[in-house]
């Protein structure tokens, strides 16, 4: 059996906000195995398009399919066990737990241990715990912060709890891993390590759908962008056509100040 | 400066002031390990099946029958802040009828063994799993609702539960029902004969299920369940996101919660031979809760700590050189306002209120608690409310 072309297809989806118009008949499709960056100046609609896949919101109009499956009414955890992870654009993260404990909350996402398996300890509960906690570990390590596992996560320094939501992400055994602007707040020898980071994601499996200002980072990381201004999107193609393309630089330029 | 913000900064300081003692014995006690924890468990239990002794009895209630409130209050109240905790501590649900539970367990316990004839140990598994159905019944419809609006209907569910057993006939209306028999007796122990006598046998066994009950929910914490409860409790939009059935574990913490308030409930009606409904008041739910905050939402000992205040300084005081002169002090300004265990519900508000603003997380609480509440979450936050702590640049 292949993987199909198209992991994520996104149908004439329309989101309204009351009067505001957040996204405008968006199609969209994110292919197996690449890294795809949904770009746009601040407010274009980008957040809510993630919010729309992860099931956080329900849209107006539209389909979003998932490897062949409409995600419409599913709750978010359920579209995590389809395979869909995500960052968040403001980190979100557990802060009171450790490093590790945020980690394996993701892990618990592929585990089926309720209470009876808890109180009585059952043999499917403490092999869950332990490959959890490997599987965790062993995340900590690629994204690089496994010496703060034990830390409190709001502890640990900025850039390093950007690296615990994607480790937390990846626990969950996406097939699609949505980063939501993970470069935002960096220098740029952490941008130059997160840009590695983002191909090692790639490699080991999950395909990456990006929202990212930073548009060197953007330029060289990515196989395919798509564009929106105003919830519609305005351009579609690889770094090299959109660089060129003047719809694209007409609406970057309209809001300078926001390009950042 | 407004009058409030001095306020609050009085109290940050104030706070500061305190010399903490729990904070770095807290700290020691989390780098122990399982097994250097072990003989301080062993010492707790020995301390607990000690503690109906006479000599202790002579100093703990010097004017009443110690073995008696060693059962009722106090062990009941430990008992149930423990399943409170389960939905307020872990969960970070607050339930302001946890006493429909205790009576859907006393009423189960009064009619089968009553009408039916059937023994306590049968009776026991049965009225867990009524009390359990009905946290389900209670949760599936309302946990959807978060903070206040769910406060709101447990405070409701609590009296609708009481409401019913006052209007039916089958469970004795107002004057409820008597002539429970007590649990069969086991072999010829006297720990384990129960009378109408010796309040010790009922106490040993709310020790047997206070201690299973601590050891589930121990489990519970360090598992999949106890992260999933806890990441509902930081934020539950991301633990959702993050695959948490947020759902599905809140209401297995209303059931876990409801079942050993039933559980205590079968227990108290086997030793009280008849019950009414006014032995379940509105008044329970906030005491028991009030055991779980004071003590340190979250954290077993600081619940039982709570419960065992809440429970036993009233009975202590009312006697007490100490009770006396407050009851003599507010006679001098309420002539009217009775004895002292009709003030002690003024006496815990005020003490509550005091705790709150030096003590906001606790006597005991756990670490996360204490992260949590910093951050307006823990403590009182657990209470739906938002605590505010002011940063340390504000009182200057
Ligand atoms: N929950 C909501 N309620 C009302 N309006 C919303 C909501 N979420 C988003 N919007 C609006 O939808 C539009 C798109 O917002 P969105 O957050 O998707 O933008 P974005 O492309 O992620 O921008 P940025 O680059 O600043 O993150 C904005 O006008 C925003 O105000
Ligand atoms: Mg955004």
């Amino acid at each position: 059996m292949s993987a199909p072309e198209n992991l994520l297809e996104i149908d004439h989806l329309s989101v309204r906000f009351g009067g505001v118009v957040a996204i405008n008949d968006l199609e969209l499709q994110v292919r197996t195995g690449e890294i795809f960056a949904l770009i746009g100046p601040n407010g274009a609609g980008k957040t809510t398009a993630f919010n729309i896949i992860t099931g956080v919101y329900q849209p107006s109009e539209g389909a979003v399919r998932f490897a062949g499956v409409s995600v419409a009414g599913k709750k978010p955890h359920q579209i995590t066990r389809l395979g869909i992870a995500r960052t968040f654009q403001n980190i979100r993260l557990f802060a009171n737990m450790t490093t590790l404990e945020n980690v394996m909350v993701g892990a618990d996402a592929r585990h089926r241990t309720s209470v009876p398996g808890a109180v009585l300890s059952l043999p499917r509960h403490r092999a869950e715990e332990r490959v959890g906690e490997e599987v965790a570990r062993e995340l900590l390590e690629f994204v690089g912060i496994a010496k703060g596992a034990d830390e409190v996560a709001k502890n640990l320094a900025y850039g390093d709890q950007r690296r615990l939501e994607i480790a937390r992400a990846l626990a969950t055994e996406p097939k699609l891993l949505l980063l939501d602007e993970p470069a935002a707040g960096m220098n740029p020898a952490e941008k130059a390590s997160l840009q590695t980071l983002i191909r090692a994601v790639r490699d080991r499996g999950p395909t990456v759908l990006l929202i990212e200002h930073d548009m060197s980072l953007v330029m060289q990381i990515s196989d395919r962008i798509v564009v929106l201004d105003f919830g519609r999107k305005i351009a579609e193609g690889i770094p090299a056509e959109i660089q060129s393309n003047p719809a694209v630089i007409e609406a970057y330029l309209g809001s300078a100040a926001d390009a950042s | 400066m407004s009058p409030l913000a001095k306020l609050r900064g009085a109290m940050a300081r104030a706070r500061r002031a305190m010399p903490d003692i729990v904070g770095p014995v807290g700290r020691r006690w989390e780098r122990l390990s399982q097994w250097q924890r072990r003989p301080f468990y062993v010492l707790a239990l020995a301390i607990a099946v000690l503690a109906p002794a006479n000599s202790v009895g002579r100093i703990m209630a010097p004017a009443s029958d110690w073995k008696t409130i060693l059962f009722n209050p106090i062990g009941v109240y430990i008992l149930l802040a423990l399943g409170l905790n389960v939905v307020v501590g872990l969960a970070g649900l607050l339930d302001l009828g946890y006493v429909a539970f205790f009576a859907v367990g006393a009423y189960t316990m009064a009619t089968l063994a009553t009408h039916r004839h059937w023994s306590f140990w049968l009776v026991l598994p049965i009225g867990i799993i009524l009390a359990a159905f009905a946290g389900v019944i209670l949760g599936a419809p309302t946990l959807r609702l978060r903070g206040d609006y769910l406060a709101i209907v447990t405070l409701g569910f609590g009296e609708i539960v009481r409401r019913i057993a006052i209007n039916t006939n089958s469970l004795g209306g107002p004057r409820g029902i008597s002539g429970i028999p007590h649990p069969p007796s086991i072999g010829h122990v006297k720990a384990l004969t129960y009378g109408v006598l010796d309040p010790k046998p009922y106490y040993y066994l709310l020790l047997a299920m206070i201690v299973l009950v601590i050891f589930v929910g121990r489990r519970l914490e360090r598992s999949r369940v106890g992260r999933s409860w806890q990441a509902v409790r930081e934020d539950e939009d991301v633990a959702e996101l993050m695959g948490v059935p947020s759902f599905k574990f809140k209401l297995w913490a209303f059931a876990i919660g409801a079942s050993i308030g039933g559980m205590c409930g079968v227990i108290f009606a086997s030793k009280q031979i008849a019950i009414t409904p006014d032995n379940f008041p509105f008044l329970l739910s906030v005491l028991i809760l009030a055991a779980v905050v004071l003590g340190g939402s979250g954290n077993i000992p600081g619940v039982i700590l709570g419960a065992f205040l809440v429970a036993w300084l009233p009975e202590y005081l009312r006697d007490a050189s100490f009770g006396k002169f407050v009851v003599r002090q507010v006679h001098h300004v309420l002539p009217r306002a009775g004895s002292f265990s009709d003030l002690r519900v003024l006496i815990f508000g005020g003490a509550l209120v005091v705790m709150m603003i030096f003590r906001p997380e606790g006597l005991l609480p756990s670490r996360k608690r204490r992260a949590e509440l910093a951050e307006g979450q823990g403590g009182m936050g657990s209470l739906g409310g938002t605590v505010v702590v002011p940063p340390p640049e504000e009182s200057k």
